[in-house]
């Protein structure tokens, strides 16, 4: 049985002040606060690859459970912000960086906010398919590449961060049946323009998408895994924004206390976002954990974990 | 297809779901912005107004539709 054993986790410690920047993007504290749900963004240093918060993250986990080097069979690398200009694929500078061996698999999925959902079901299959005992899903999307500084959709919005799930036979958390969409229709929502190099985000089709397609699909990955919500002790959603987690918490009909929201000093950190909030939760040993990601593609998954 | 007494409705009953307050007062030609309304929360009304209507506002303008005037409007327009 594979499932999620530990997680590590980066967040890099230079912080953007939101409230400092309101005159500037006409805004003000209310919206700050309550809306976006962003007090502060964490980014990257200049001099910092995606390779680099990949490494860090890894760190992190080895100071959980000590030295794993050796005994990985996988990588994956969750980015649409690669090193580079993406080629060669981040997983494999990141394979020499770890000092990983020749029989490792690596590669990259590009997948946004709905990766981290998506990336443990590829990499739980990979790893059954093959035969593996331990692989790596790293989340590490630094959008401070490709941001427009002086656009207000999407600069108050995200934070760079970066995971590293260890998935293993002898998890934690077994991850149950998962539910996976796609609207190409979309496709053109959450976008680098190619002559720009910048990120553009249509803020109501993003919204009205989530609102009509999340909660669907929800509720398809209860009733798929024979559940129903007051059965699940914890949702983790995405952290699009504040708004979006309070809007689904409520068209879903669900308790405030059971759908975190903890993304205020780091900001949308696109496929980190789950896993930064699974590392503080798993701990506690919840026995079902709803995980829903959606956003850029359009692209949605929904799954659920069970503590074992 | 829609009265105008159809869509103010629709947009009042929107606006006590969004707001939380029972009682609405924005005028036809008042902008939702300045009633306290930000961008996020008119995305809200929007989806709002289409669950109440059973209409499609995904490609309508947040900024063109900041009245109850405007959106009356561009909901004729494109449902005429």
């Amino acid at each position: 049985m594979i499932g999620i054993k530990d997680i590590g986790v980066y967040i890099p410690q230079n912080f953007i002040d939101n409230y400092k920047r309101m005159e500037e993007f006409e805004t003000n504290e209310n919206f700050i606060k309550n809306k976006i749900g962003f007090e502060t963004l964490c980014r990257k240093s200049v001099e910092e690859e995606t390779s680099d918060l990949c490494v860090k993250a890894f760190e992190d986990l080895q100071l959980q459970i000590g030295s794993c080097i050796d005994l990985i069979d996988c990588i994956i690398v969750c980015t649409q912000n690669p090193d580079g200009a993406g080629l060669p694929q981040t997983s494999a500078i990141l394979h020499r960086k770890l000092g990983l061996k020749d029989n490792v698999a690596a590669f990259d999925i590009s997948l946004g906010c709905s990766g981290y959902v998506y990336g443990i079901s590829i990499l739980k299959s990979f790893m059954r398919e093959n035969g593996f005992k331990n692989g790596l899903l790293f989340t590490a999307d630094p959008y401070s590449k490709v941001l427009n500084h002086s656009d207000r959709n999407t600069e108050l919005l995200f934070g760079d961060a970066a995971t590293c799930t260890l998935l293993s036979g002898q998890p934690k958390y077994l991850i149950l049946k998962s539910c996976f969409a796609t609207d190409g229709s979309g496709w053109d929502s959450i976008i680098v323009d190619k002559q720009k190099a910048t990120l553009s985000m249509k803020g109501k089709d993003v919204f009205m998408f989530t609102m009509k397609k999340v909660p669907i699909q929800i509720k398809q990955c209860l009733s798929d895994n024979t559940l129903k919500k007051e059965e699940v002790d914890i949702f983790v959603f995405h952290q699009a924004s504040k708004y979006i987690v309070d809007n689904l918490t409520e068209v879903l009909d669900l308790p405030e206390e059971k759908v975190p929201f903890m993304s205020q000093k780091v900001g949308n950190t696109i496929s980190s976002s789950i896993p930064l909030i699974l590392k503080e939760i798993i701990p506690k040993g919840h026995k079902f954990i709803l995980l829903s990601g959606f956003g850029v593609g359009l692209s949605w998954a929904t799954t659920i974990l069970k503590k074992i | 297809m829609y009265s105008k007494k159809e869509v103010k409705k629709a947009v009042y009953e929107g606006l006590r779901e969004i707001t939380k307050k029972e009682v609405i007062t924005i005028k036809d030609d008042e902008k939702f912005s300045d009633y306290g309304i930000d961008s996020l929360d008119r995305m809200s009304l929007l989806l709002e107004v289409e669950k109440r209507l059973n209409v499609e506002l995904g490609d309508i303008d947040l900024d063109e539709a900041n009245t109850i005037d405007s959106l009356y409007k561009l909901i004729c327009d494109k449902y005429k």
